[in-house]
């Protein structure tokens, strides 16, 4: 799952490659059309906004707030620390600021983050393996994979990264049970 | 009280001022107080105000200090603001100095060190008559315990009392007590946690406060076999702040342990990093929310 193509630095993961469990190969199917947000379906925008270092607190309050309208118990919060690590991602590594977008469909919910900096060298690349405990940093990518149910990253050809996580909602016409 | 000291530092004769931000942190400091007002052979008296003296005590044995013994034997007495400041309804420093002096009295003829008093001063925020004395009762409390084997230590939430009160109250104490503060903004606060030792964070925190977090932790380890980390008042971290708590626990000395206690997104984390899983860490999560 993670041998795509060095040139093609696109890469669709799904939660099994987190926990080093299943082996892949079926993600693309539903992960990059999904992703990719361009097939048609009903999507809704909840957040499209720039933000910045000191805009980190209020965008973990709006992230929640929206993701409580279609998640349910500690997936609100798996989403907003998902939010926040893409976030702080930006503003350390990807030139210090950057834009979320947060959306759903019928059957997901997105997250996206998109900034000007240099793109994902290949070594910062979510690692599918935990950090030891001694390790001094990547805890932070590997939350974000682990906690979400897909997960791609996208390498400008112009520089700039894009980083969209999907946490499913299943039918939200009934309550989802957790 | 810019530079207030420590609670290990208070001796008899001493008549001090504590601070507190809010109620798990006086809870804390008055625990530390009581459990080395006990150790020292001291006879240990706690005027309540905001708790029932029950509430006090189960507060207490919640952070370790043993009191069913001490309780028995008459080491440990808990007293009410309607059996001590406002007994009959209204404040006069002179009855409450002469009551804590007979008490030190009585401390002494019963067998004990000394006596360590400590008042939670809340009652002092509502509109009680006789309260113009409160600064004559601060200085005359100084003049009590001074040169005795008595300790006073008195408690003002800093928070609820105004600047001219806490003020003039500080000016009439030895010294002032306070938790040692790593940082304390709208945010966040990390302090020292006296009893069970270790760290208390409370607010939220990211990568951007991992530098006083790892001083804290760092002082920590040096003092503490058992270390505790109390997260329970924190509602959100992030995998930098996780990953400075994961290094801590996995620098533990082999008789090191360390005790985690936090709320339920944060364990989730704390389990997927694998904390639980190390030698010498215990997670506890609370599930009160």
């Amino acid at each position: 799952m993670m041998t795509n193509s060095a040139r093609d630095d696109h890469r669709i993961l799904d939660s099994s490659d987190a926990n080093g469990s299943a082996p892949g190969g079926s993600s693309d199917a539903n992960g990059s059309m999904g992703l990719a947000g361009s097939a048609g379906g009903a999507e809704i925008d909840l957040i499209s906004e720039e933000f910045e270092e000191r805009n980190l607190h209020g965008l973990r309050q709006t992230v929640t707030a929206h993701a409580a309208t279609v998640l349910t118990g500690d997936r609100v919060a798996d989403m907003a620390l998902i939010a926040i690590e893409l976030a702080s991602n930006a503003i350390r590594h990807g030139g210090g600021r950057g834009r979320l977008r947060l959306w759903t469909t019928p059957d997901a919910i997105y997250c996206q983050v998109t900034d000007d900096g240099p793109g994902f060298p290949t070594s910062k690349y979510p690692a599918v393996r935990r950090p030891e405990p001694s390790a001094s940093g990547g805890r932070g990518l590997w939350l974000v994979l682990h906690f979400s149910d897909a997960l791609t990253v996208d390498n400008d050809v112009d520089g700039g990264a894009t980083v969209t996580a999907m946490i499913t909602t299943g039918d939200r016409r009934s309550p989802r049970k957790s | 009280m810019a530079d207030a000291s420590r609670v290990e530092d208070l001796r008899p004769g001493d008549h001090a001022c504590l601070t507190f931000s809010d109620g798990e942190e006086r809870l804390d400091l008055v625990a530390a107080i009581v459990r080395d007002g006990l150790r020292s052979g001291q006879r240990v008296l706690c005027v309540t105000d905001t708790l029932s003296q029950v509430a006090l005590t189960g507060e207490l044995t919640g952070r370790g200090v043993a009191l069913g013994n001490v309780t028995d034997s008459g080491q440990m007495r808990v007293l009410r603001t309607a059996e001590t400041f406002l007994a009959d309804g209204s404040f006069t420093a002179q009855r409450v100095v002469d009551l804590f002096a007979a008490q030190i009295s009585q401390a002494a003829t019963d067998g004990f060190s000394g006596l360590c008093i400590t008042s939670d001063m809340s009652w002092a925020l509502r509109p009680v008559a006789g309260l113009d004395q409160l600064m004559n009762y601060e200085s005359r409390l100084t003049d009590l315990v001074a040169d005795t084997n008595a300790t006073a230590v008195c408690q003002y939430d800093r928070h609820s009392f105004d600047t001219v009160t806490l003020a003039g109250v500080a000016a009439h104490h030895g010294f002032a007590v306070a938790a040692a503060t790593y940082h304390d903004d709208a945010f966040l606060r990390i302090c020292r946690q006296y009893q069970p030792p270790g760290i208390r964070v409370s607010g939220e925190i990211d990568y951007r406060r991992a530098e006083p977090l790892t001083l804290a932790l760092t002082e920590a380890l040096a003092l503490d076999d058992h270390m505790y980390l109390n997260l329970a008042a924190l509602d959100f971290m992030d995998g930098s702040i996780a990953g400075v708590i994961m290094q801590a626990a996995a620098s533990l000395g082999g008789n090191q342990r360390m005790t985690v206690r936090c709320q339920a997104h944060a364990g989730k984390v704390f389990h997927a990093l694998g904390l639980p899983d190390l030698s010498n860490v215990t997670v506890v999560v609370n599930d009160d929310q």
